[in-house]
């Protein structure tokens, strides 16, 4: 075993005190320590922000008699404050590799313990994540590494036998992959024996998880997600590691508070991949705010899958009731529905029920249901701020914020709702995490199904004013991010490409059809925004689209390609030839769907 | 405290009570309690929430979770504009507003003139009320903001329970 000489009687005194001994000194420190270590440079700016927004904030209050300069005024605090916002995120942010610091020499030990060679390799020690994320996923993933040793690699003999070298890997990888919301992955990859899905259904039937027939049922994917169930556990026997009924359920539990996901990928004696997916802040959150009961709350968009309208006419046949449950019939499911005003005892708004319903599709804690509220408000970046403890016992709110407009409102916690209202989990396989990880070919034809939706929107007229016919396009709803309604005098032209400020990126505007000119010409105010993301090598780039107008969210029937249109691909949309615009890339069943990838 | 050194009054005994009313009564509340007095203040509603809660407002960044004196003492809420107080509660680090009909001056006394509650009080007064005292404008409850907050309340359940009785009642 190797000895530590660099911490002397430091870390003797280190020892005594705390169970597992520590490697580094600065991990000791940062594992429970509240303070942070900055880059200067970072604190110079913010405090150059912090002097620009007392700057502004006096021209503000000198001004109030005069409108003139409000608009300017109004831009520069946005820019300040976005700026100011994104640099005390970056003091937030800490390396992972601190999260790593301690591995080696539990791995060591551990080995030692478990009569395992076992050597730990990381990758990505630089990627950041948020302090109090790090603090989040410490755990799970101790708990994960631990795994990796001992069930994952096998005694040195096994290993020779079966032709692998005598030390067994673990690896530890982060890096960030950007979607709609930039993501941190972090996988603990071992090369040992793999789990069994046999040992996993022959165990999860034992214990009374799943019947036979349903085991029988399962693909190999399904089964190895049943080592998440509570109260699962393979190991044969009870050691002082592992075993001891602590499973995998609580990590996943874990990493599911924080907002992330939990996967694991495996192969009989190839070794077991183990996915952690978290974001990369807690503080700031996309959210939609809706409206119920004359109060206003916000969505976490994390959890947002999709909005449906039903007009107030349609709402009584659109709705349909087995029992006590009432259903919405979309696309080929049928969705729970749960109504916000009746769940959190609020008057209820007659009036906003005859103008129409709006679904908020939600897929959270592996249920799916559809949210029923009076209104759709805006979509905001929220900052979150925490109830006390008297309120978070209420169960269905997870925090508070302050909205744009001055007032406050409450935080769904989606998952608890769907709870609270009698939705059973779907299970897993059907849930949104995972299906990245089937293998493509299979993929693709599910995929076709699902995600076939596509934004159809109108683009270039032909002839004159009078006489015009437009021609209808489509673009994957995967690629469409968001549409936007983009006021004209918000639209910026650098070197004659016209450019848009969104949120805090300068997003590049495409225009081929001369869409532009075309609204200014007419002197229309509005100008609606497709914010598309643009798929390149391993990032995503993102990128507006300008178009006439959207005119629907539809599934089309892809067509036979025709030799003489080469590069179009057609679909046949409610009886109208559209095509479809693959600029952003991703066809269908390729790469990961960004949409997706929120939930 | 120079001031009171000048009127002969000992420092280490004086208390400086903030006097406040809700319904009838007068309750006073230590002035090192009270960060901050509010005027009327437009308070979130927080649906399903205990009865006593009366919602939350934003203050200084935070997010504040408001108490109502009235529900406490089983009175009815008032719908005139009323006073939130801003505690601190420095042991358990917990900062909570409290709903009050108004504020009024400070009064100095000894910390010797309060007593126990008495004995004939009902549980839930016995819950809120630390000690009572003799004032020129008659008896005075002391109130304490460790026994108000929020989160103590909850715990304790003598008005968590009775409340969600009354909830269907009242809103």
């Amino acid at each position: 075993m190797v000895t530590y000489r660099q911490g002397g009687a430091e870390d003797q005194v280190g020892r005594r005190d705390r169970p597992v001994p520590m490697d580094f000194a600065g991990t000791a420190l940062s594992s429970q320590s509240k303070t942070l270590r900055i880059d200067v440079e970072v604190l110079n700016r913010m405090m150059n922000l912090v002097g620009e927004l007392v700057l502004t904030r006096n021209q503000i209050l000198q001004c109030s008699q005069g409108t003139d300069n409000v608009l300017e005024l109004a831009r520069r605090l946005s820019s300040v404050t976005s700026d100011l916002r994104e640099s005390v995120m970056q003091v937030r942010m800490q390396p992972v590799g601190h999260l790593f610091g301690k591995f080696p020499k539990m791995v060591r030990d551990l080995g030692e313990t478990c009569g395992r060679k076992v050597r730990i390799e990381f990758e990505g020690q630089d990627t950041g994540l948020d302090k109090s994320l790090i603090e989040a996923v410490r755990d799970p993933l101790t708990h994960a590494v631990r795994n990796a040793v001992d069930h994952g690699i096998e005694p040195p003999e096994v290993r020779i036998k079966a032709g692998k070298a005598a030390e067994g890997v673990v690896r530890l990888r982060a890096f960030q992959r950007s979607g709609s919301v930039v993501i941190e992955v972090i996988e603990v990859i071992d090369d040992g024996a793999g789990i069994s899905t046999e040992r996993v259904m022959a165990t999860a039937i034992e214990r009374g998880l799943v019947t036979a027939e349903h085991a029988a049922s399962m693909t190999q994917r399904e089964a190895l997600q049943l080592i998440f169930v509570p109260g699962f556990l393979t190991a044969k026997q009870v050691t002082s590691v592992s075993g001891r009924g602590v499973g995998m359920d609580v990590v996943r539990a874990n990493v599911q508070r924080v907002g992330g996901s939990v996967e694991v990928e495996s192969g009989v004696g190839l070794g077991t991949t183990l996915r952690m997916r978290v974001p990369l802040t807690l503080a700031i959150v996309p959210a939609l705010v809706v409206g119920s009961g004359g109060q206003s709350f916000a969505l976490p968009q994390a959890c947002l899958s999709e909005l449906v309208y039903v007009p107030g006419r349609d709402a009584e046949t659109a709705i349909e009731r087995i029992g006590t449950a009432e259903l919405y019939r979309l696309r080929e499911g049928l969705l729970p529905l749960v109504w916000l005003d009746r769940l959190l005892a609020l008057k209820q708004s007659e009036s906003a029920k005859k103008r129409g319903l709006y679904i908020a599709g939600i897929e959270a804690g592996g249920r799916r249901f559809g949210l029923v509220v009076d209104d759709l408000k805006t979509p905001e970046e929220i900052f979150v701020k925490p109830l006390s403890t008297a309120l978070r016992e209420i169960g269905i709110f997870s925090g508070s914020t302050l909205l744009g407009n001055g007032s406050l409102a409450l935080i769904l916690d989606t998952a608890a709702i769907g709870a609270r209202a009698g939705v059973r989990p779907v299970p897993e396989a059907d849930a949104m995490i995972g299906e990245s990880f089937e293998l493509p070919a299979q993929a693709s034809e599910r995929r076709i199904e699902l995600k076939d939706s596509m934004v159809i929107y109108e683009t270039k007229s032909h002839g004159t004013a009078e006489t015009s016919h437009s021609e209808q396009m489509a673009m994957p709803l995967s690629t469409v991010e968001r549409i936007e309604l983009v006021p004209m005098s918000e639209v910026e032209y650098v070197d004659g490409n016209a450019v848009l400020q969104y949120g805090g990126e300068l997003l590049p505007l495409e225009d081929e059809d001369g869409v532009l000119l075309e609204m200014e010409a007419a002197q229309v105010a509005m100008v609606t925004v497709l914010i598309c993301l643009r798929n390149e090598e391993r990032s995503a780039k993102r990128v507006g689209l300008v178009v006439r107008r959207v005119l629907d969210v539809s599934a089309g029937t892809p067509l036979a390609r025709k030799a003489t249109w080469s590069e179009a691909e057609l679909v046949l949309v409610k009886g109208r030839a559209t095509c479809v615009n693959r600029k952003f890339g991703l066809r269908f069943g390729e790469a990961v769907v960004p949409l997706q990838e929120v939930a | 405290m120079s001031s009171l050194d000048a009127t002969g009054v000992d420092p280490v005994d004086t208390l400086l009570m903030c006097s406040l009313r809700a319904g009838a009564a007068l309750f006073g509340l230590e002035t090192t309690q009270i960060r901050e007095v509010l005027g009327a203040t437009k308070i979130r509603l927080v649906p399903l929430a205990p009865e006593y809660i009366d919602g939350i407002m934003p203050y200084r960044g935070d997010v504040l979770t408001t108490v109502n004196l009235r529900v406490l003492l089983g009175l009815q809420r008032c719908a005139a504009a009323s006073c939130v107080i801003v505690l601190d509660d420095d042991i358990n680090e917990e900062r909570f507003g409290l709903v009050v009909d108004g504020v009024g001056g400070v009064i100095v006394m000894a910390r010797s003139g309060v007593e126990p509650n008495p004995s004939a009080l009902d549980a839930r007064s016995l819950a809120l009320f630390d000690g009572i005292c003799r004032t020129e404008l008659g008896l005075m409850v002391r109130l304490n903001s460790q026994r108000l907050r929020p989160s103590r309340l909850a715990e304790n359940g003598l008005f968590g329970a009775a409340a969600r009785d009354r909830s269907g009642k009242q809103r």
